[in-house]
C-alpha cells in the first residue's frame, strides 16, 4: 500500500517539526502536505467515501500538535491545503497566522502516522468517519458517537430548529399566563422517542437549559447508555435537571393502559417503572427507524454495515415505529397539567395544543395524512423539506 | 540694524581672521567653559578674532534662523488651521466635561453593572472611553498650541533684542526652542489631519473589522495574477497602517496566483477606511503568460464586507422567499439512508444576487448560521452605501452596477499611472502603489465622500 513509503524510507530520526518554508513540498519528507494527498490517492483508489473529506477530518484528528482542539476545525485548514495542490509556496505572505504554508510544511511523527494509517485502513473498509473519531458535532453540541447508534445526520438538525421555534412561543405563552402568580412558567415537557446518542433532547436542553425537562426512550441498552453519557458531557454533572435518565422500552410499551387482562401481574410491574412519569408531553419528538425494508439493499456499504439495522429499518412501508408513536400520542399528551394552575389555583387547560414533529422518509408524509384521516385525537398539520428539498418532516397535532 | 558697510568690513577681516584661528564658534562656547582659553600670540588679538568669528558665524546663523523662522510659522500655523476646521464639529471643553460627568453619575449607579452585555451599558462604556479620549486630545491640542505660541514669541522676542551681540549661549538656546517648536507643530498638524480623516469615518459601520473578497475577473491565469499582486497590496497596506490582516481563504488559480482571496481586517475603522475598495480594478501591462507578450486587460473583483456582531445582525429579518439555501451534497437520497459528512451551506439573497458559502464547520447548522450571518452583514453594508433606512429599501440592480463599476486603473505599460475613477487622483509611482502606499488615495476618496455625503444631507432638506 502507498502510504507505508512514507514511513519506511526515511532515515532521518528527526521527529521534530521544522519549518522550511522553501522545501519542496512534493518532497518525500513526512510534512503534512505529502502526506495529506498521498493518502487522498489512496482513498480514492480503493473507493473509500468521500475521500478528501474523510482524509482531512481523520488526519486533523491526528495532528493534535497542530489542531489541539475539537473547535480549531483543523480539517477546514486540511482542506484549503489540498486545493493548493500545485502551487508554488515560495510567495505566500509570511503571516503567522496563514495556516497554509505553516501547516503544510510541519513534519510528522512516525507515531501520527501510524495512527492515521490504521485510521485510513479504518475507513477503506467503509467505516463511519463518527464511529473512527468517537464524536461528532452536532448543533451546537459535540456529542460522543459509538455503534451500534445512528450516527445524527445534518436533516436531523433541521428537526431540532423545528421543534424549537415551537417550543419558543410555548414558552412564551406558558410565560404570560403566569404572569400575576407567585411561579414562572413551568417548563415545557419534551419527550424524545427512539433518543440513540440523546441528540435531539439533549440538543433541545442545551437550548432551553432552564425552560424545558427532557424525557426520552430507546429500546437498546447502548443507546440508554450513550444518551445518559452525552447528556452528562454536554449538560454537565446535573444534567438530571433538565434531561431525566432515559428509559429503556419500545413505544408500545411506554402506556399505563393494561394491554391484556391475563398479563395484569406482569402489568403491574411494568405500570410500576412508570408510575412517576408524567404523560403529559407539549413535545414529542422523534428520528425513528423509517426506511422501508425493500429500501434497505439500496443503501451503501457505510451505512448498512455498521449502523443498526433496527435504527434504520421502519418495517416494510418504513412506518413501523411511527404508527405505533401516533397511537400513544393521545395517551402521552393529555392536556391538565397538574401544576398548571391559574392565580386562582384553578386547574386551566394547557394553552396551546402538544406537538409531534417526526423525521420521516421523503415517501411518508402523504401516507402519514391519510393514516390520520379519521383519526379523532391526532391531526395531521403539515409537512416541511429538508435543505436538499426532500420532504423530510411532518408536524402532527394532539387535540384535546 | 547693521549698515552694509560694517558687514563688509567685518566680513573681510574675520576672512583673514578665520584664515589664523583654529577656532570654531562651538568650540568658542565649550572653551567659554574652560579655565584657560586656547593661546594665540595676543590676548587682545585673540578676542577680537574670537568675537569676529562669532559674529561672522551669527550673523550667517541670523540669516538662515530668519528663513527657519518663518517656516517654523508657516508649519505651526498649519496645524493652526487643521485644527481650527476640526474643532468647529467638536463640542468644547465645558460642554464635553458636562457630558463626561453624565455619563460617569449614569456608570456610578449600582444597577448599571448588573448585566455587562446590556447593550445600554456597553454603549455607554463605548461613549465615555470615546469622550474622555476627546477631551484627552482636545487638551493636549492646547497644550501643543501654547508650546508653539510661546516658542515664537520667545524667538520674536530674542531677535529683537538680542539681534548684534552674539550671545553664544542664546544661539543653542535659540536652536533648542526652534526645535522644540517644530516638534510640537508636526505634532500637532500629524494628529490633526489623523482627526480630520477619523471624523471622516463616522458611517453606522465603519469602526467594524472588514472582510475583503477578492476575485479574479475573466482572463485565466493573467486575472489570476492580478488578484496575487492586489492581495500583496492590501496586505502590506494593512501592516503600513497598523491593521491587523489575516487571510480567511485561498483559492489557488490553474497555473498561477489565484482565482480568489478573502483577507481579514482588524483595527480601528478598518470597514471604514476599506470600503472604498469595493468595485472592478483594472490592470493593464504586457502578460508574462500571452505567448505573444501582448498588451493585455484584466478585472479582478472587490469585495469588502463589515464583520458585525451578533447582537446587531440579530434584528435583521429576511422573508424565506428571498433566500435560496442549499447543501453543498449531492442528490440523493439524504435522510437516514446516507452518513455525509459534507456539511457545506450555500446561500443566495435573490433579490441582491449576494451570494455567501460556508463549510468551515463540521455540523450544517452551525454552517447555515455563519452563512446566513454574513448575508445579512453584507445587506447591511449595501444599505448603508445605498444610504436606505430599510433593508427591503436596497435596489438589486445597483448591487450589480455597484460591483461591476471600475473603480481604479491599474497601467503597467506603456506608461506608468494608477489612477482612481472616483476622485480622478492619480500617481505614476506604481510600484509604490502596488507595494502598498495607499494612503493619499483613500485619503482623498474618503474627503470626496464625505463632501458628498454633506451635500446630499444638505439637498434633503430641500
Amino acid at each position: 500500500m502507498g502510504y507505508h513509503d512514507d514511513h519506511q524510507d526515511d532515515d532521518d530520526d528527526d521527529d521534530s517539526t521544522n519549518n522550511n518554508s522553501s522545501t519542496n513540498r512534493t518532497s518525500k519528507k513526512r510534512n503534512v502536505f505529502s502526506i495529506l494527498t498521498t493518502s487522498v490517492d489512496l482513498l480514492k483508489e480503493c473507493k473509500a467515501p468521500e475521500p478528501e473529506m474523510s482524509a482531512c477530518h481523520l488526519f486533523s484528528h491526528v495532528l493534535l500538535n497542530l489542531f489541539p482542539r475539537w473547535e480549531d476545525n483543523g480539517f477546514a485548514i486540511l482542506a484549503k491545503i489540498l486545493q493548493e495542490e500545485e502551487q508554488d509556496t515560495a510567495d505566500w505572505y509570511n503571516d503567522d497566522d496563514d495556516h497554509g504554508n505553516h501547516v503544510g510544511n510541519t513534519q510528522v511523527t512516525r507515531e501520527q502516522v501510524d495512527i492515521y494509517a490504521s485510521m485510513l485502513e479504518r475507513r477503506i473498509k467503509k467505516e463511519p468517519l463518527q464511529y473512527i473519531i468517537g464524536q461528532w458535532d452536532f448543533h451546537n453540541c459535540v456529542l460522543k458517537v459509538r455503534p451500534p447508534c445512528l450516527c445524527p445526520r445534518p436533516e436531523t438538525e433541521e428537526l431540532v430548529e423545528y421543534v424549537a421555534k415551537d417550543i419558543r412561543q410555548m414558552i412564551e405563552l406558558l410565560r404570560i399566563k403566569s404572569v400575576g402568580s407567585s411561579t414562572c412558567g413551568r417548563k415545557v415537557r419534551i419527550l424524545d422517542v427512539g433518543c440513540g446518542t440523546g441528540a435531539i433532547g439533549i440538543a433541545l436542553a442545551n437550548m432551553f437549559p432552564k425552560d424545558v425537562i427532557v424525557s426520552s426512550m430507546d429500546v437498546s441498552e447502548d443507546a440508554v447508555a450513550l444518551s445518559v453519557e452525552n447528556a452528562k458531557f454536554v449538560l454537565g454533572d446535573d444534567f438530571t435537571l433538565q434531561y431525566h435518565h432515559p428509559l429503556l422500552c419500545s413505544v408500545r410499551e411506554y402506556t399505563r393502559t393494561h394491554l391484556n387482562k391475563e398479563e395484569e401481574e406482569e402489568e403491574e410491574e411494568e405500570e410500576d417503572r412508570f408510575a412517576n412519569c408524567l404523560f403529559e408531553y407539549d413535545v414529542v419528538v422523534s428520528n425513528p427507524p423509517y426506511i422501508p425494508s425493500h429500501d434497505m439493499s439500496t443503501l451503501t456499504a457505510d451505512v448498512v454495515e455498521y449502523e443498526d439495522y433496527g435504527a434504520l429499518c421502519g418495517g416494510q412501508d418504513g412506518l413501523d415505529v411511527v404508527r405505533d408513536i401516533v397511537e400513544r400520542l393521545p395517551e402521552w399528551c393529555k392536556g391538565n397539567h397538574h401544576d398548571d394552575n391559574d392565580t386562582k389555583g384553578q386547574r386551566t387547560k394547557r394553552p396551546f395544543p402538544a406537538v409531534c414533529w417526526m423525521e420521516v422518509d421523503t415517501s411518508h408524509p402523504r401516507l402519514i395524512q391519510s393514516l390520520l384521516a379519521n383519526n379523532k385525537h391526532v391531526e395531521y398539520n403539515c409537512e416541511i423539506q429538508d435543505l436538499s428539498g426532500m420532504d423530510r418532516f411532518v408536524k402532527l397535532l394532539v387535540k384535546d | 540694524m547693521i549698515s552694509l558697510s560694517f558687514i563688509s568690513l567685518l566680513s573681510k577681516r574675520s576672512r583673514s581672521a578665520v584664515a589664523f584661528s583654529t577656532i570654531s564658534p562651538f568650540s568658542f562656547s565649550y572653551s567659554k567653559r574652560l579655565t584657560s582659553p586656547p593661546l594665540l600670540q595676543n590676548f587682545h588679538q585673540q578676542q577680537y578674532m574670537i568675537k569676529n568669528n562669532v559674529r561672522r558665524t551669527s550673523l550667517c546663523k541670523m540669516a538662515t534662523d530668519a528663513q527657519e523662522l518663518t517656516e517654523l510659522k508657516r508649519l505651526v500655523d498649519d496645524a493652526k488651521e487643521i485644527i481650527r476646521t476640526n474643532l468647529e464639529t467638536i463640542p468644547n471643553c465645558g460642554i464635553l466635561q458636562q457630558q463626561i460627568s453624565d455619563l460617569e453619575i449614569e456608570s456610578s449607579h449600582p444597577d448599571f453593572w448588573n448585566d455587562p452585555s446590556d447593550p445600554r451599558t456597553k454603549r455607554v462604556n463605548q461613549e465615555l472611553t470615546k469622550k474622555n479620549r476627546l477631551l484627552e486630545r482636545l487638551e493636549m491640542w492646547d497644550k501643543l498650541f501654547e508650546e508653539c505660541d510661546t516658542a515664537l514669541e520667545l524667538l520674536d522676542d530674542i531677535k529683537r533684542q538680542n539681534s548684534f551681540s552674539g550671545n553664544a549661549d542664546d544661539e543653542e538656546m535659540v536652536e533648542l526652542i526652534v526645535e522644540e517648536c517644530k516638534v510640537a507643530a508636526k505634532k500637532l498638524l500629524d494628529d490633526g489631519k489623523k482627526y480630520e480623516l477619523e471624523s471622516l469615518l463616522n458611517g453606522k459601520l465603519d469602526d467594524k473589522p472588514a472582510r475583503i473578497i477578492l476575485t479574479a475577473g475573466a482572463g485565466g491565469t493573467e486575472a489570476c495574477d492580478w488578484v496575487d499582486m492586489l492581495h500583496r497590496m492590501y496586505l502590506r497596506h494593512a501592516e503600513r497602517m497598523e491593521y491587523r490582516a489575516t487571510i480567511q481563504e485561498k483559492s489557488a488559480g490553474d497555473v498561477v496566483g489565484y482565482k480568489s482571496v478573502e483577507i481579514l481586517i482588524e483595527g480601528t475603522n478598518a470597514y471604514g477606511w476599506f470600503r472604498g475598495e469595493k468595485g472592478a480594478h483594472r490592470l493593464v501591462r504586457l502578460s508574462p503568460f500571452n505567448a505573444n507578450n501582448k498588451r493585455q486587460t484584466t478585472f479582478a473583483g472587490v469585495d469588502v464586507i463589515p464583520v458585525l456582531e451578533d447582537e446587531e445582525i440579530e434584528d435583521i429579518e429576511i422573508p424565506e422567499s428571498e433566500l435560496e439555501i442549499t447543501t453543498m451534497r449531492s442528490g440523493g437520497k439524504g435522510g437516514q439512508n446516507v452518513n455525509k459528512v459534507e456539511s457545506g451551506v450555500r446561500i443566495k439573497h435573490l433579490p441582491t444576487g449576494i451570494n455567501v458559502k460556508c463549510t468551515q464547520e463540521r455540523s450544517q447548522h452551525l454552517n447555515r448560521d455563519i452563512a446566513m450571518k454574513r448575508v445579512k452583514a453584507q445587506l447591511l453594508a449595501l444599505a448603508q452605501e445605498q444610504r436606505c433606512e430599510e433593508i427591503n429599501a436596497i435596489r438589486g440592480d445597483a448591487v450589480e452596477a455597484a460591483w461591476g463599476a471600475q473603480v481604479r486603473n491599474y497601467v503597467l505599460q506603456p506608461y506608468k499611472m494608477v489612477k482612481d475613477q472616483r476622485t480622478n487622483w492619480e500617481t505614476s509611482d506604481t510600484q509604490g502603489f502596488l507595494d502598498g502606499n495607499l494612503e493619499d488615495c483613500i485619503g482623498e476618496l474618503l474627503r470626496a465622500r464625505s463632501r458628498e455625503e454633506r451635500l446630499a444631507s444638505d439637498g434633503a432638506i430641500y
